[in-house]
């Protein structure tokens, strides 16, 4: 399920906008609960992010009306504290993202399983190998090896 | 008595020492504390397979937290230990990359002064080679200049964009390169399916094409009489007053001891699981333990440290796609050049290249990828466009290295875990510092625009070795050439704890001959004893 956190969802697409022209979801509009462990629930990201908007509150800014590179300009400013943050809710963000059937469509490895039908992959050159044969052994050959 | 036979382990040396037995008729049990695999719940049969990578078939033990693993201290150790338990062992999770050792890996001694020779040769195992190629199912090229003629392989798997590129680049430096060797049915043998390049090799094979031994012995060997004992512990090796081993102590899942006894004893858990079942094993004739009056039970751990490289192309390599671990192979730096600053040599593995998630995951953490707008741009110029490829380095036996019991911490029975011991020595630092510059020089030979490198990589410990190693001299080997223990007529060691060197290539083939080698010895012994 995806979340439904204004300070949340906006930290998730700063972090991954929608690029609607490759039909690219925004972070905030993939499972990121789907993938998260027992020990870790929606309120843990949801303090990140509001440690993320404390940052920028900080500024005099609000979270709403920055634009993306104002964002990364003032956390950026500050990696020593957000550095980790932005580290955790980025791990749980791409694991979610990249599972996402819309997103595998997108970068072409389509939204199914690998099997059973697998993917057709180019045999290669074996030619290629002619100076490798030509060249001879390049072993070592054992002198009275029983 | 339970059978002829008890085999400790159904992983990859299990698995042919049980199967090599029972076509010799012997009564064969197998205790396994994993359970049997079903090829259709592994991750490559759901979109999300990546996902499963990082936790339920991740290669860690501590990251995995199966019902069946043991726990395993290597927090001294700057290489984690990676197993799979379960029928078919870490075969289960390998990527079947098979190459042999070589010749000169038997008499490192002899060639090169360092480590010890052992007491077979090439020679001796070449019929088992064989043998093990035609049971597992190993793909290949005969004719690699690398090795003694190897026949009877399987066309190999497909090189890919990825492959083909890095080879131009090999030739243009004038190394060696070749096709890899890899336990993967690329055409139907033994009603196996063949490869159709799922890809994930290292999280189990759906297809059950590549060639774990769940797949390849063991139908065999069921068929022949082997009885399994799975979700089943080996707790401890009994003593009798005469010394031999007259019984084993296991403890099934539901948590009931039993002692099991035979004629012989097999261990074949692998150079971690074998010496803890050892020093787990009090013995009143041995130095504390069974088996262990040399004191080597557990020492000379080589795990053959890992550097890993990779080139970034311009070209849309397809790297993702195809066997992952399996493509082509470089052994020329495998053989001691009096050129270098270190003794022996390592392997190039090309592994293709990483899928979406580690892509994103790696490309973000090295700060490759950003975040924000220009992300997807930046994703998409590394997906498919990175070549990765690991440097095998061999690791000299030293005795510091080891496995020895941490107390502190016990398994589902009760029994204590491994502890490592681990440290790279100079050599193999100074052999992993020149691999990863060649690496990196073979990926800008083959194009890339940006080279990265790094060694020694933490969890990537497959392949353990060396802590019961084999030798003619009691005193500085605990098992002899036939790998019956020194101290135990009847206790044997099938697997990779009993090399006596490391060489520089995936152990599975060698340790699979070795343990076959193995069980004509232990045939040829209880023959004697049976009839």
């Amino acid at each position: 399920m995806t979340f439904n956190h204004p300070s949340l969802d906006a930290v998730l697409d700063f972090m991954i906008p929608a690029d609607h022209h490759r039909g690219m979801p925004g972070g905030s509009k993939v499972r990121i609960a789907d993938v998260l462990p027992l020990d870790v629930t929606e309120q843990t990201l949801i303090n990140l992010a509001l440690h993320l908007e404390s940052i920028v509150n900080a500024h005099g800014k609000e979270l709403r009306f920055l634009a993306p590179q104002e964002f990364w300009g003032i956390i950026n400013s500050h990696r020593q504290v957000t550095d980790s943050v932005v580290r955790e809710l980025g791990k749980w963000l791409l694991m979610a993202y990249y599972t996402d059937p819309r997103v595998r469509d997108s970068i072409g490895v389509g939204a199914r399983a690998p099997f059973p039908n697998g993917y057709a992959v180019h045999d290669g050159d074996l030619e290629l190998l002619e100076q490798v044969f030509e060249r001879g052994p390049i072993y070592r050959k054992i002198a009275n090896d029983k | 008595m339970d059978a002829d036979v008890i085999v400790i382990g159904a992983g990859a040396a299990g698995a042919a020492v049980s199967w090599r037995l029972s076509q010799a008729q012997l009564n064969v049990l197998c205790v396994e504390q994993g359970d049997f695999q079903s090829a259709t719940s592994y991750p490559s049969s759901r979109s999300t397979w990546e996902l499963d990578k990082l936790s339920s078939h991740h290669p860690l033990s501590s990251v995995r937290k199966g019902a069946f693993d043991y726990p395993i201290n290597d927090s001294d150790s700057p290489i984690a230990i990676a197993n799979f338990n379960a029928v078919g062992g870490s075969t289960i999770l390998y990527s079947g990359h098979f190459p042999r050792f070589h010749p000169s890996d038997f008499r490192a001694r002899s060639l090169d002064g360092v480590a010890d020779d052992w007491p077979i040769s090439y020679r001796d195992l070449e019929p088992y080679f064989s043998l093990n190629d035609q049971m597992m199912g190993v793909s290949g090229l005969s004719g690699d200049p690398a090795y003694p003629e190897i026949t009877g392989l399987l066309p190999p798997v497909p090189l890919g964009f990825v492959g083909e590129h890095l080879a131009k680049g090999f030739n243009s430096l004038g190394w060696h390169w070749w096709p890899a060797y890899a336990a993967i049915v690329t055409r139907p043998i033994a009603n196996r399916s063949i490869c159709v390049n799922l890809g994930p090799c290292n999280t189990g094979c759906a297809q059950s094409a590549k060639s774990s031994v769940d797949v390849s012995y063991w139908p065999a060997a069921i068929l022949n009489g082997v009885t399994m004992m799975v979700r089943t512990r080996a707790r401890r090796l009994i003593e009798g007053d005469d010394g031999e081993i007259k019984g084993v102590e296991v403890m099934t899942t539901d948590g009931k001891p039993r002692t099991l006894t035979s004629s012989a004893v097999i261990l074949a858990c692998n150079g971690v699981g074998t010496p803890r079942l050892l020093l787990n094993s009090p013995s009143r004739k041995s130095k504390g333990q069974i088996a262990n009056s040399s004191d080597l039970v557990g020492r000379n751990l080589m795990l053959h440290p890992l550097g890993y490289i990779e080139g970034l192309f311009e070209e849309d390599l397809q790297s993702h796609l195809g066997p992952q671990g399996c493509c082509i192979l470089s052994q020329e730096f495998y053989e001691t050049s009096t050129t270098r600053n270190f003794k022996r040599g390592f392997t190039f593995q090309v592994l293709r290249g990483p899928s979406p998630l580690e892509t994103a995951l790696s490309g973000v953490a090295r700060r490759e990828i950003d975040w924000g707008i220009a992300h997807h741009d930046m994703f998409r110029s590394r997906f498919g466009h990175v070549a990765s490829m690991t440097a095998i380095i061999e690791d000299l036996p030293e005795r510091h290295n080891q496995v020895t019991l941490d107390f502190r911490h016990v398994d589902s029975a009760g029994i204590p875990a491994a502890k490592i011991t681990y440290s790279l020595g100079d050599n193999s630092r100074r052999m992993l510092s020149f691999a990863l510059q060649r690496g990196r020089e073979l990926m800008s030979a083959a194009g890339a625009t940006k080279t990265y490198a790094f060694g020694p990589v933490r969890e990537t410990g497959w392949h353990l070795m060396g802590t019961t190693r084999m030798g003619d001299d009691p005193s500085s080997s605990v098992v002899d050439r036939n790998g019956k223990c020194h101290d135990v007529p009847n206790l044997y060691v099938a697997d990779s704890s009993v090399f006596v060197t490391a060489g520089a290539a995936n152990p599975t083939s060698t340790l699979q001959a070795v343990a076959l080698w193995i069980a004509d010895g232990v045939i040829r012994d209880l023959r004697g004893q049976l009839t």
